[in-house]
C-alpha cells in the first residue's frame, strides 16, 4: 500500500511540475516532422523532479528532449521552428551554424526576474538533435563555476 | 508654469544625446542564406547583465571588464563566412556606415587589397565613447560588432574574446 501511495505521489508531483508551453511546443513541432522521432530518456522525469525540489547550484528546472532522424531538417527549418514556437518573452541570444559541418545551434533566452533566466537551447548535427530548457539563476551558477572550476572542466570533458 | 516648461524642455534636450544612441540595423536580408558559417549574437539589457555575471569577480582585470559591461546597453555580433571570394556585396560596409550619425568618428582604418579591410568607429560625445562599431570585411568573411553604451576605450581590448567578440588585435599580430 505504501509503495502505491509513494508511486502515486511521484506521479502526482511529476504531473504538477510547471509545464513549459515553449519547450513542449518546439518539441512537438520537431516530433511532428516526418522521419523525426523523439527518443525517450529513462528516469528523466525523476531527475527533473529532483532538480525542481533541490535547485542544485542555481538550476531550478530543466527539460530535455533528444530526437533521431532529424538529419534531413535544415537549419532554416529549425530556426523557423524556434521563432514560431519558442513563445512569448523568448528572444534570440545566439544563433550559429556551419553548413560545412552540418551543425546548427540556437539559444533563446527569457528573463524571469529575481536573477533567474530561462534558456531554450536547440542543438542539431547530422547525428542528433537535442532540445534543452533550463531555468537558472545565473549569479549562483557563475559563483559555482568560479569556486569549482574543476567541475566545469569535468563536465566539458564528458 | 513657464519656468517648469522651460526646465522640462532643458531636461529633454540634455537627455537627447543618450536617447539618440540607437541600435544599428544589422539585419542583412539573404546574407545568412549565402554564408557557409554564421554567428549571430544579440546581448541586450538583462541578457547582457546575466552574461556579465560569468566574468570572474576575483580577478581585478575581469572585474573592471564586468563593470564596463554592466554599463553597456547591448553587444551585437554578426559574422558570416563564405565558401568563395566575393560572395557578398562589399557595399554592405557602406550601408552600415551610412546609419552612423555625425558623432561617429573613425578610430582605426585598415585597408588591404588582398586581405581584410577593418574600420573601427566610435560614437564620441565629448571625450567619451558612447558606442563602437567594428567592421571587418575580408574576401570570404564579413564581421560586424556593435557595442552600444559608454565604453572605456583603454579597456576595449579586454572585451576581445568575450561575448563572441572576435580577437582582432591578436589576429593582427
Amino acid at each position: 500500500m505504501s509503495r502505491r501511495v509513494l508511486l502515486g505521489a511521484i506521479v502526482l508531483v511529476t504531473i504538477a511540475l510547471p509545464l513549459s508551453a515553449d519547450f513542449r511546443s518546439v518539441a512537438r513541432a520537431l516530433d511532428s516532422h516526418p522521419g523525426v522521432d523523439r527518443v525517450s530518456v529513462p528516469f528523466l522525469g525523476l531527475a527533473r523532479l529532483a532538480v525542481w525540489v533541490a535547485s542544485p547550484e542555481g538550476v531550478h528546472d530543466f527539460q530535455l528532449a533528444t530526437f533521431e532522424g532529424a538529419g534531413k531538417l535544415d537549419g532554416q527549418q529549425l530556426q523557423q521552428m524556434m521563432e514560431r514556437h519558442a513563445g512569448e518573452g523568448f528572444s534570440p541570444l545566439v544563433r550559429a551554424w556551419s553548413k560545412k559541418k552540418g551543425e546548427w545551434s540556437f539559444i533563446y533566452a527569457k528573463p524571469k526576474g529575481n536573477g533567474r533566466t530561462e534558456l531554450l537551447v536547440l542543438s542539431h548535427d547530422s547525428d542528433e538533435t537535442v532540445l534543452v530548457r533550463v531555468d537558472v539563476n545565473a549569479e549562483v551558477v557563475a559563483r559555482h563555476i568560479e569556486h569549482e572550476p574543476r567541475h566545469v572542466g569535468n563536465v566539458s570533458r564528458r | 508654469m513657464r519656468k517648469f516648461i522651460a526646465s522640462l524642455a532643458l531636461m529633454v534636450v540634455a537627455a537627447l544625446p543618450a536617447a539618440a544612441q540607437q541600435r544599428i540595423n544589422l539585419d542583412f536580408p539573404g546574407l545568412a542564406d549565402k554564408a557557409e558559417e554564421v554567428v549571430d549574437i544579440t546581448l541586450d539589457g538583462e541578457m547582457l547583465r546575466m552574461a556579465s555575471k560569468f566574468l570572474s569577480g576575483k580577478d581585478a582585470e575581469e572585474r573592471a571588464v564586468r563593470d564596463m559591461v554592466n554599463g553597456l546597453h547591448g553587444i551585437y555580433v554578426r559574422s558570416y563566412e563564405f565558401a568563395n571570394d566575393g560572395e557578398y556585396d562589399r557595399a554592405l560596409v557602406q550601408s552600415v556606415k551610412k546609419q552612423l550619425g555625425p558623432t561617429w568618428k573613425p578610430i582605426v582604418t585598415v585597408r588591404s587589397k588582398k586581405k581584410e579591410n577593418v574600420d573601427i568607429l566610435a560614437d564620441m560625445r565629448g571625450d567619451r565613447a558612447m558606442g563602437l562599431v567594428v567592421i571587418s570585411a575580408e574576401p570570404r568573411e564579413f564581421t560586424i560588432v556593435n557595442i552600444n553604451g559608454p565604453i572605456d576605450l583603454e579597456r576595449l581590448a579586454d572585451l576581445e574574446g568575450q561575448f563572441g567578440i572576435p580577437e582582432i588585435s591578436k589576429e593582427k599580430k
